[in-house]
């Protein structure tokens, strides 16, 4: 035993026990993540359970779990019961979307061939029976022959439906865009004073040629609506009652019991497209992260643009052109320490600085008119970007330092012994053959920015943006709107939304997107720091 | 060759500046943040915007008994006891209107009230007659102008029992009515209560038993009370219905003054000594609420004359005889003002904005002050120290920065805050330092060279997920598993070393031939297994302990038993997820250092027949000890700031615990709560400004020390 122990390999399992440790906590985490993302848009078959006192539920069998002792009845302590959870959609008919169902009530489980799951604009998905399709208050059909009919209607109802989102996006949004913009010069012309009184009544007049037209967009969105507003669809849900739901709120349906795997697989494409490419419904809930994907490409982009040249500008200098002593010391002292801040620290001083002190002074400079409702003075895109380059910017500087230092003196001695500047030999010498070191500097600090929550939470992030920061109305990039994010997407649908029960797989699906995205990033930035090594290493220099 | 020296100069030019503006940017950074808390720390100013003589408006004989302003503090009003009411535009000093009292009949104005937060005020008269009077600021703009007009409205005259003169008069509110509270001097003194009834009559009660001369009374309207102050210095609680419910002795001398304060809650008490103090009622243990001292302000060195009171804020004023004036801060106990008119002031009262003073002297002088008084509430003391805030039993530590009413006394303690900030990263660290310096002396000591290129690319996959993500994960998946398996993991904790030694106990017993198919350096792999299976041995351990001994419920036990109330979003789960949060700093900074020892020290130890355990630990280690020491004061100063795991895995409720199953409120989470709800230049806004700059503080000293410490070891091997 002392022998044992003497050799210390005991003492080198536990070390390489905590290393095994660190390596499971790390797939832990991303397989949950995986798990519960990549399943979230799987059809699953629709379950129809009965408790032995008649009551039925239809809806997507969960997890199960050992019942808490101090839950059971108390005929039945000290035995080891289960319960599954169960998504019994219909919320509202229940008010909620799960349901624990208890082994011991259960008295039946089968999976009824024609059960019917149903996307709807509100209140979430439902679990039912197609019964009829009713025009008015008329049956039109009913029986079998219904489904085809509801295929047919429900194509003509999304065509409409997009029909009127164009309509109430565009051109709806174009023209409230115009009369807000000729209100807000109006305004500045009744601000500057003087006599204008001739330009306000064409612009009231242009106003109002405007506000005809709204009238009239308003007008075919209407009738639009009016094509599909009588037709209903009655459904029987599992309780035995029947509930007639308005065509023009269904999305789409499916038959989970009756799919094959292809046709499964086919759905879930779909479900993933839409969760790429839409808007969210439900407050979040539901629908898709387009936006956010967007807003934070979009951010990340203009970090970029601001931290690369100031990035490597700085770290240029610190290599090539400072004297090496204490400033320099400084410096590098203070850029370590500027990586160490706390982002929500850059926060508040994004807040602080740029939103209050120069959005407010551009506000006051340039849109007096508008006061005190705030222009620039308020969070927006460009100040979230701004902040996060001050807190990314040391993971450049770093990166390009290291690659500057890694070409060799003799390079450069080179260069200028054949006459070349220093600009020149920096230019076309250093930068070059520190392209890719650089290069994973910025993808680094892209990941970063990507990946930051709390600064942009203070600096302009919402958790809905009606309009994206870039849209064809002039001049198309707005740098002062607010936009939507996906990490804070995450906390927001995931920590604040009213039914986090039932968010919690968009949630998932979104993290495990974020995940994507900034894995996809570092894994970049290290193929480019591998291959760079080699070529180092196998370089003749 | 000109151009290209042209550009050649633009470009050093342009990176020097580049560069340089980089270290401003970073100082500019500190100084900003510092500078948005500074204003914190600035004293209240005053300024005396007009002295008007009253006397050459009013016709001889006549003299002011009441005086107030409006909120623009541009017109002052002085009601006179022959019942006219002048209006002054101070600025201008031009008399611009005045109203004779109809309602009075000739009577004289004896006393008078304002009830609090409004322009109403109660006039008490030689007659024992209370009107009640209303006065109205209408604001008209016209062409570029705004014009001022005030207007007054006589409502009910109502009429108390007894015609003797209304000497003293209180007014307050029970429910909508008026309540007022008063005193009668005829030939003797009779102290009354007298409700305002549906039917708009009096309904009088005269109080009996007093027992000493009342020399103060004021009435507290949320808990339907009249406060009676005594020459004795006694101070007596009553009802409306003018029963006694509790009797104090406040002061060995008489009662001057006695005034609520906003929100009905501290009663200032003014003696004749010149003593300030602020009570509240307060209840001990069992016995029934008394009347309790909790706050002491500076003293005067004359009879406490008068109280005016904050409509907006924890503050009042105090006068004495001799002409000083007190600007006190309830909460802080602090004396914003201490100003010296050299003349005895006659009314004190506050602009409604509580931006301004206004003092009438017994000699016809009104002036008008402008105060500047932006954080009042904001000290050393409310910032770091235990105040005794309203409604607590004892002083405290608290953080709660806005309540539902304006009447709330902010409570801003940034010690709560920092608790928290250092409970979360204690926790973070017990989890992260044992596997991160333990995986990074395996990696670096004991690895094969082919599992480190494994290994890396993991720990820089931790480092890269979103710490949104990881606070996600623990927020949502991990706090709901771990209030089930919360025994479970504790047994874990405990057994898994102890596990893993049996296993290796039983390892080293199995023949050579079997254990030699596993290299050395390849260790890992089959801790991996190994883990797992202890992992699953713990769980059935845990979940025998929990029903076995717990009674199947752990929560239901720990309250029960020990009486621990168990959060669901705790410190353990916070200590795991930045534990996972900080893990890779540490782990990336400790392997470096590691493998960065000279070969040739272990080289030697181990041709000198040492093992690979013996050279890790006795040469190894202490050589990189520096930067062992680095990586955790980097990881330490990571945790400290982290903001959305802590927002997420805890409740961020600023307790004061350092139980596991509570949570906690970092400075760096709040300052994420709170800033969307602080208004830009606000209290809450700069004191949330200086957590930002304490954290900075926090980390940028550690960084640094950090910093320091790893050049040093540079230095080192470099010699070695």
């Amino acid at each position: 035993m002392k022998k044992i122990l003497q050799s210390g390999d005991l003492f080198l399992w536990f070390t390489g026990a905590a290393l095994g440790t660190i390596i499971l906590l790390v797939s832990g985490l991303l397989f949950i993540v995986g798990l519960n993302g990549a399943g979230v848009f799987w059809p699953s078959n629709l379950a129809l359970v009965q408790y032995a006192d008649g009551r039925q539920w239809l809806g997507e069998i969960g997890s199960e779990e050992i019942i808490p002792q101090s839950n059971l009845p108390e005929n039945l302590r000290g035995d080891d019961h289960t319960r599954f959870q169960m998504k019994i959609g219909n919320r509202d008919v229940y008010g909620v979307d799960f349901k624990w169902i208890n082994d011991y009530e259960l008295t039946e489980l089968r999976y009824p061939e024609n059960a019917i799951a149903l996307e709807r604009r509100e209140y979430g998905n439902l679990y039912g029976f197609l019964e009829s399709i009713k025009e008015s208050d008329r049956i039109i059909v009913q029986g079998e022959e219904a489904l085809t009919t509801f295929e047919s209607l429900l194509e003509k109802s999304n065509d409409v439906f997009e029909q009127r989102t164009r309509l109430e996006k565009s051109e709806v949004g174009a023209v409230n865009f115009q009369i807000e913009q000729l209100r807000l010069t109006i305004k500045k012309l009744e601000y500057e004073g003087g006599h204008a009184a001739d330009e306000i009544t064409a612009i009231q007049n242009s106003i109002q040629t405007l506000q005809r037209q709204y009238e009239t967009l308003r007008e075919s969105i209407d009738e639009l609506n009016s094509k599909t507003a009588s037709t209903y669809v009655v459904f029987k849900i599992a309780d035995g009652s029947t509930k007639e739901i308005p065509i023009s709120k269904i999305i789409r349906f499916y038959k989970p019991n009756q799919m094959n795997g292809i046709e499964k697989l086919q759905y879930y494409a779909a479900k993933i497209w839409e969760f790429l490419a839409d808007d969210p419904r439900e407050s979040n809930t539901e629908g898709g992260v387009f936006p956010a994907i967007f807003g934070t490409v979009m951010m990340v982009l203009i970090m970029t643009l601001v931290v690369v040249p100031f990035g490597v500008m700085a770290a240029v200098y610190l290599r090539e052109y400072a004297k090496q002593g204490v400033l320099v010391r400084l410096i590098r002292i203070a850029v370590n320490n500027l990586a160490g801040v706390p982002s929500i620290v850059f926060g508040i001083f994004g807040l602080g600085f740029f939103v209050y002190v120069c959005g407010g002074t551009i506000d006051q400079l340039f849109y007096p008119e508008r006061l005190p409702s705030p222009t620039w003075g308020t969070g927006g895109i460009l100040w979230a970007s701004l902040t996060l380059s001050l807190l990314t910017i040391p993971v450049v500087i770093v990166a390009t330092e290291e690659a500057i230092s890694a070409v060799p003196k003799g390079v450069r001695d080179g260069s200028m012994a054949l006459g070349a500047t220093k600009w020149q030999t920096t230019w076309r010498v250093v930068l070059p053959a520190s392209t890719p070191g650089i290069l994973t500097g910025v993808i680094l600090s892209m990941a970063r920015g990507a990946g930051e929550v709390a600064p942009l939470m203070i600096t302009g992030v919402v958790k809905l943006a009606p309009n994206l920061p870039i849209d064809q109305i002039w001049p198309f990039v707005h740098l002062d709107r607010k936009f939507m994010h996906l990490g804070f997407h995450i906390y927001d649908v995931g920590f604040q939304s009213p039914n986090v029960e039932a968010a919690k797989p968009m949630v998932f699906m979104t993290a495990l997107l974020l995940i994507a995205i900034v894995l996809l990033l570092n894994l970049t930035a290290i193929i480019i720091r591998a291959r760079l090594r080699k070529k180092y290493q196998s370089s003749a220099f | 060759m000109h151009l290209r020296n042209i550009t050649n100069n633009l470009a050093t030019g342009i990176i020097t500046t580049g560069g340089i503006g980089l270290i401003v940017i970073v100082v500019g950074i500190i100084v900003f943040i510092f500078y948005q808390a500074l204003p914190l720390w600035q004293g209240t100013s005053t300024e005396k915007l007009q002295d008007i003589e009253i006397v050459q408006f009013l016709p001889s004989g006549e003299s002011a008994v009441y005086a107030g302003e409006e909120e623009q503090k541009e017109i002052v009003y002085v009601i006179t006891q022959n019942g006219r009411i002048y209006f002054i535009n101070f600025p201008q000093k031009k008399l611009i209107g005045r109203t004779e009292l109809t309602k009075l009949n000739d009577n004289t104005i004896t006393s008078a009230a304002q009830l609090f937060g409004t322009q109403r005020i109660a006039l008490g008269t030689n007659h024992g007659e209370i009107l009640e009077i209303e006065i109205v600021f209408n604001t008209l703009f016209e062409t570029n102008s705004r014009t001022i007009v005030p207007e007054v409205f006589e409502k009910n005259l109502y009429r108390v029992n007894n015609d003797a003169p209304v000497t003293s008069l209180e007014a307050g509110h029970e429910d909508d009515r008026l309540v007022f509270a008063g005193i009668q001097t005829s030939a003797r003194q009779e102290v009354f209560i007298a409700r305002v009834s549906a039917d708009s009559t009096l309904q009088t009660t005269y109080l009996e038993n007093l027992s000493a001369p009342v020399t103060a009374l004021t009435v507290n309207s949320s808990s339907s009370e009249i406060i009676i102050g005594f020459g004795d210095g006694s101070i007596e609680r009553r009802n409306f219905d003018g029963n006694k419910i509790e009797r104090t002795l406040a002061s060995s001398h008489s009662i001057t003054a006695l005034k609520y304060l906003i929100g009905d809650i501290t009663l200032i008490i003014g003696d004749a000594q010149g003593h300030v103090t602020g009570w509240m009622t307060l209840g001990h243990d069992h016995s029934a609420p008394a009347l309790t001292k909790f706050r002491t302000f500076q003293p005067h060195a004359q009879p406490v004359e008068a109280i005016a009171v904050s409509w907006r804020n924890k503050s009042f004023i105090t006068a004495d005889g001799s002409g000083a004036i007190h600007l006190n801060h309830s909460t802080t106990e602090q004396t914003l003002l201490d100003l010296n008119t050299g003349q005895a002031p006659f009314i004190i009262n506050f602009s409604p904005k509580s931006d301004g003073l206004l003092i009438v002297h017994a000699s016809g002088l009104i002036s008008n002050y402008q105060l500047s008084n932006a954080h009042p509430e904001a000290t050393l003391k409310t910032l770091f120290g235990k105040v005794w805030y309203e409604s607590y039993p004892e002083p405290t530590y608290t953080w709660q920065s806005t309540g539902g009413t304006d009447d709330f006394e902010s409570k801003i303690s940034m010690i709560p805050l920092i608790f928290g900030t250092l409970k979360g990263t204690l926790y973070a660290m017990i989890f992260a330092i044992p596997l991160a310096i333990f995986g990074a002396i395996y990696t670096s000591q004991f690895a094969h060279p082919r599992i480190r290129t494994i290994i890396k690319p993991t720990v820089e996959i931790m480092a890269a997920l979103p710490s949104v993500v990881i606070g996600f994960i623990a927020g949502l998946w991990l706090a709901p598993l771990m209030k089930n398996v919360m025994v479970e993991f504790i047994v874990m904790l405990i057994l898994t070393p102890l596990l893993i030694f049996i296993f290796f106990y039983g390892y080293s017993k199995l023949p050579r031939t079997w254990t030699a198919s596993i290299k050395q350096g390849y260790e890992v792999f089959m801790m991996i297994p190994m883990l797992i299976l202890a992992g699953f041995l713990c769980y059935q351990i845990g979940f025998s302990i929990e029903n076995g001994l717990l009674g199947g419920d752990v929560q239901t036990w720990l309250y029960q038993t020990l009486g621990i109330r168990y959060d669901q979003r705790n410190a353990i789960i916070v200590g795991i997820a930045m534990a996972f949060a900080v893990m890779p700093i540490i782990f990336t900074i400790t392997e470096d250092s590691l493998s960065s020892v000279p070969a040739h020290l272990t080289s030697a130890s181990l041709a000198l027949g040492a093992s690979r355990w013996q050279t890790a630990i006795k040469v190894v280690l202490p050589a990189a000890s520096a930067g062992i020491f680095s990586a955790v004061m980097i990881g330490f100063g990571r945790a400290v700031g982290e903001t959305m795991i802590v927002l997420m895995a805890t409740g961020n409720t600023p307790i004061m615990d350092w139980s596991i199953f509570n949570g906690m409120r970092t400075l760096s989470a709040n300052i994420a709560v709170e800033i969307p709800e602080a208004p830009h230049g606000g209290t809450l806004y700069r004191v949330l400004f200086l957590s930002g700059a304490l954290l900075f503080i926090m980390t940028f000293m550690v960084n640094t020390i950090a910093e320091i410490v790893r050049q040093r070891l540079r230095k080192k091997y470099a010699t070695m």
